[in-house]
């Protein structure tokens, strides 16, 4: 049985080859913080108010297009259909590829965000609860997305994101909702406890989706 | 639609079941793919799935895989039976070399080594599959197949693309998979000079 070593540095060899995707989602994240925050620099208090809203709408964005062929490839080049047959456990499967995609996307956005808070001219408490936020909600949203596209797998790309949107909405409004210093643990423990529910959960799901026959 | 069933095994050991299919049938997308479809499978089983294009053959391979669900009927398994099967898509990630892909499935990297030259791939294995031409796709999948630990091996036209060497490689494997007591489905529409196979023919 392969560990989850193994298994992590497989699809991490995967991301790297597709290197492209990856790299179009991050630019497309600096970019449109550094076109807002060079847009709204005379209004210093507009900039505060609406940064950290432009940074999680950004990310998911690029989240979004980073996670694009989380599924897609393996489905068209049968790969699925190996794992599903092996002895490799869809749990673990499902596990360490999405965090794979997660370390190129949510990851790379949290370690990004700090920069554009300071651009924003975010405090340093609302900067650290924004990361923090980023950095739970991401991994949230990437295992959600996952599901989603196991379970709509011939469909659409789209139709993957419009279903995944209206999941992901509570856990941005969460974590914007931490940037506000008085409720920000609040808030904190309140996305803990959806990461706590969710990942198991999709794992479920997932391996459900995945270990059942189609139907004629 | 007919089903012909012909059995010419001469080594029959003990009753053990791989594989008992009863009375199988699948619809997709509303349409009859092959109705009443019976037959078992032994270890050492070599049975060779011929018939029409669209008579249903890749479809009777996913089925027996449980890829596919069929509508009436059962097919009944051995509790811990393992499948290696190999499709008309290769099920191999494109954008990795030959030398990744066989390395992922293959118990440690001795043996996708050995996997590598017995396939003549050495001189290949940093090639991405997507560079690749369909023959050489179809022998990278075919060594992946064949090098997994399986009682059963399902193989979807494992022929097609290969040249006259790589289909006696294949032969040899299957022979040697047969005397290990494995057991092996392949579809055809060529055919494949394997001694002591049955037929399964669909129309």
């Amino acid at each position: 049985m392969r560990t989850f070593f193994q298994l992590f540095s497989f699809e991490i060899k995967t991301i790297m080859s597709d290197f492209g995707t990856i790299l179009i989602s991050m630019l497309f994240f600096v970019i449109c913080n550094a076109v807002f925050a060079f847009l709204l620099a005379h209004d210093a208090g507009a900039l505060r108010s609406a940064g950290p809203v432009i940074i999680w709408i950004t990310a998911l964005l690029s989240l979004f297009n980073a996670c694009q062929n989380i599924v897609k490839n393996d489905l068209q080049t049968d790969f699925l259909t190996q794992i599903r047959l092996s002895n490799i456990p869809i749990e673990q499967f499902f596990i360490t590829k999405t965090l794979a995609y997660w370390v190129f996307s949510g990851m790379i956005i949290t370690l990004l965000s700090p920069f554009f808070s300071f651009m924003y001219g975010l405090s340093l408490e609302q900067s650290h609860a924004l990361c923090r936020g980023i950095l739970i909600g991401t991994l949230i949203i990437s295992f959600i997305y996952h599901l989603i596209a196991i379970i709509s797998q011939k469909r659409t790309n789209s139709l993957t994101i419009v279903l995944a949107i209206p999941l992901s909405t509570p856990i941005v409004i969460i974590s914007l909702l931490m940037t506000n210093k008085t409720s920000e643990y609040q808030h904190l423990d309140t996305l803990v406890g959806i990461l706590l529910i969710n990942i198991p959960l999709c794992i479920f799901l997932s391996t459900q989706a995945l270990k059942t026959p189609l139907k004629d | 639609m007919q089903f012909q069933y012909c059995g010419f095994t001469t080594y029959e050991k003990g009753d053990l079941h791989v594989l008992n299919v009863k009375n199988i049938s699948v619809y997709l997308d509303d349409h009859l793919v092959f109705k009443n479809i019976s037959f078992h499978v032994k270890p050492q089983d070599i049975i060779i799935v011929t018939g029409k294009n669209g008579s249903g053959k890749s479809t009777l391979l996913k089925t027996l895989a449980s890829l596919i669900l069929p509508f009436s009927g059962s097919i009944k398994k051995e509790s811990d039976l393992h499948v290696s099967y190999l499709g008309h898509k290769n099920g191999l990630r494109d954008n990795l070399t030959i030398f990744e892909n066989i390395l992922f499935w293959s118990k440690n990297r001795k043996e996708a080594e050995e996997t590598l030259q017995e396939w003549q791939l050495n001189d290949l294995k940093n090639l991405k599959i997507n560079d690749l031409s369909q023959g050489q796709k179809k022998r990278t999948a075919l060594a992946i197949c064949l090098m997994k630990e399986a009682d059963l091996y399902l193989l979807d036209e494992p022929t097609t693309n290969l040249d006259k060497h790589f289909k006696n490689l294949l032969i040899k494997h299957i022979e040697n998979k047969q005397r290990n007591e494995k057991s092996i489905i392949f579809s055809s529409h060529e055919g494949l000079n394997v001694k002591h196979t049955q037929k399964v023919t669909l129309s």
